[in-house]
């Protein structure tokens, strides 16, 4: 088997919400494993790997070994951490398990719901770990801050072109059902910019949500694939790139403004494919900033010139490179660790042409980025149907 | 205006030591001759474990700066200027910007450290502007 005989066979994205509070963390964990099966049309027993999130009670949080004794009592391969359940880093992990015959089967997400799910959630990375980080006050949206200011600064980059990322994006997000922020807006420029500053130059509608809701997907054989209902998605690359542990340095442009360029590379090399070949683009966005820096990235433009490339409307859903037509982390989720998911489960319905009203047309190739500077590493997939 | 107080680890103590003692110290390798920031246990440009501290003039370059009007948590005085400075010795730091009025902070100024006493014997070394 190589990488692209592993194929995504069924998704599933819960609710998403501010806040979930009629379902447990466990239950919401449950509901994605049968949500993604039954979109798979593969049963329970057929699973043989596990990197679902284990949330308690019962057996200590974040070992996946208890969920065993519902597939059957014996698993051939759990992931690590929670890193292993989500996005495209946990998919390349998943992935590695079937391309060389550990395991058939994974069932891959989990979720975050109610409010002491959140308190665990913020105690992730506390600790001496944050001693030159906390103590100045720093946290995730300024981290990021520094390296869009410095680019603004090199490159003459505008608020505005930011506000144009964040107000489009907002806006595929106020017409997706599925989306936190369904019905909100539209938004303007203007609209961005006069949102409360929160860290220069992110003002508020340049920052993306916090909500809670889960995701899931199974992944299998090509060759298994072929006798179930539904279209599957090929995985053709995939990549990552890490220049520290999170939260520990801040980043520096010079250093880390190109983060992600080996991995998107890699990518597309293994894929055989180049960024003009891409025709959705579900690009991580826990700021408007992020998007303008990874279309550099991409070589879709140079760098430097993101922000008027952006100011053209390219990233529009009507544009030639549309980017988180769902509406992103800005609009349609952020949910702790599997909106990173999501990037791929919207991939996933662009490629099967399930996307309802917004749709890519003949989207046939699609990208997932997860990842940025702020946290010193990044993570690319690149799709296509099977 | 308190972030949470540093807790030195048996590598960085000797850093906040001379903090209190308004003395900016920062790692040289002998390997290689270069200093590097945050404390570690080699040398991360030579992997070297011939490690001294030695005393930094503390006066560098404003490399980037984002101005913070939404605080790490409630109890934080707004705003703060949180930067990172390429010290003239050859090293960076993620720092604060103090003694200068948010709005006229500048990538590429130039700027000295001001050590800053939070609490008992925990002594932040902050920048202001050079001159």
């Amino acid at each position: 088997m190589i990488l692209r005989d592993v194929v995504i066979a069924g998704v599933y994205a819960s609710q998403q919400a501010r806040l979930i509070e009629d379902r447990t963390p466990m239950q919401l964990a449950i509901e994605v494993i049968r949500g993604a099966l039954d979109d798979a049309g593969m049963a329970m027993d057929e699973v043989d790997g596990i990197a679902v999130d284990w949330p308690g009670p019962g057996g200590a949080p974040g070992d996946f070994g208890s969920w065993a004794r519902y597939f059957g009592g014996s698993l051939n391969w759990i992931g690590e951490s929670l890193f292993s359940t989500a996005g495209v880093r946990g998919l390349a992990q998943a992935a590695a398990a079937i391309a060389t015959g550990q395991c058939d089967t994974i069932v891959m997400g989990g979720g975050m719901a109610g409010t002491e799910a959140r308190k665990r959630f913020a105690t992730v990375s506390a600790g001496s770990a944050r001693e030159f980080f906390d103590c100045w006050g720093a946290y995730v949206a300024p981290a990021f801050a520094l390296i869009a200011q410095r680019h603004m600064h090199e490159f003459g980059t505008r608020p505005e072109h930011l506000a144009e990322v964040a107000a489009t994006i907002r806006n595929n997000g106020s017409l997706n059902p599925e989306a936190v922020m369904f019905g909100k807006g539209p938004y303007s420029i203007e609209d961005v910019l006069s949102s409360p500053m929160i860290s220069t130059p992110f003002h508020l509608l340049d920052i993306c949500l916090v909500a809670q809701g889960g995701a899931g997907m199974v992944l299998t054989s090509r060759e298994r694939a072929r006798d179930l209902p539904g279209k599957s998605v090929s995985i053709l690359g995939i990549a990552q790139e890490i220049h520290d542990g999170i939260y520990v340095h801040p980043p520096v442009y010079r250093a880390d403004g190109r983060l992600g360029k080996n991995a998107l590379e890699r990518a597309f090399g293994m894929a055989g494919l180049a960024p003009a070949d891409v025709d959705v683009f579900c690009l991580y966005d826990p700021n408007s900033f992020e998007i303008i820096r990874q279309l550099e990235l991409l070589g879709l433009c140079s760098e430097g010139e993101g922000g008027p490339f952006v100011a053209e409307g390219s990233i529009r859903r009507d544009g030639p490179h549309p980017v988180n037509p769902e509406g992103g982390c800005l609009s349609y989720s952020w949910n702790g660790v599997q909106q990173m998911t999501l990037k791929i489960v919207e991939c996933v319905r662009q490629l099967r042409g399930d996307a309802g009203n917004r749709q890519i047309q003949g989207a046939s190739i699609a990208l997932a980025t997860v990842g940025g500077p702020g946290a010193h590493k990044f993570e690319a997939g690149v799709f296509g149907l099977a | 205006m308190r972030m949470p107080l540093p807790v030195p680890s048996e590598i960085s103590q000797p850093f906040w030591v001379g903090c209190n003692n308004h003395e900016l110290l920062v790692q040289q390798c002998s390997g290689c001759g270069k200093r590097f920031f945050t404390p570690a246990a080699i040398c991360p440009h030579c992997t070297d474990e011939r490690l001294t501290w030695v005393k930094s003039p503390g006066i560098g370059t404003l490399y980037s700066f984002t101005i913070v009007h939404r605080p790490a948590s409630p109890e934080i005085a707004t705003p703060y200027v949180l930067a990172t400075v390429d010290l003239d010795d050859g090293w960076t730091m993620l720092t604060r910007i103090v003694d200068c009025d948010p709005d006229l902070v500048r990538c590429d100024m130039r700027v000295s450290v001001r050590f800053l006493s939070v609490a008992d014997n925990v002594t932040l070394p902050c920048f202001k502007p050079l001159g």
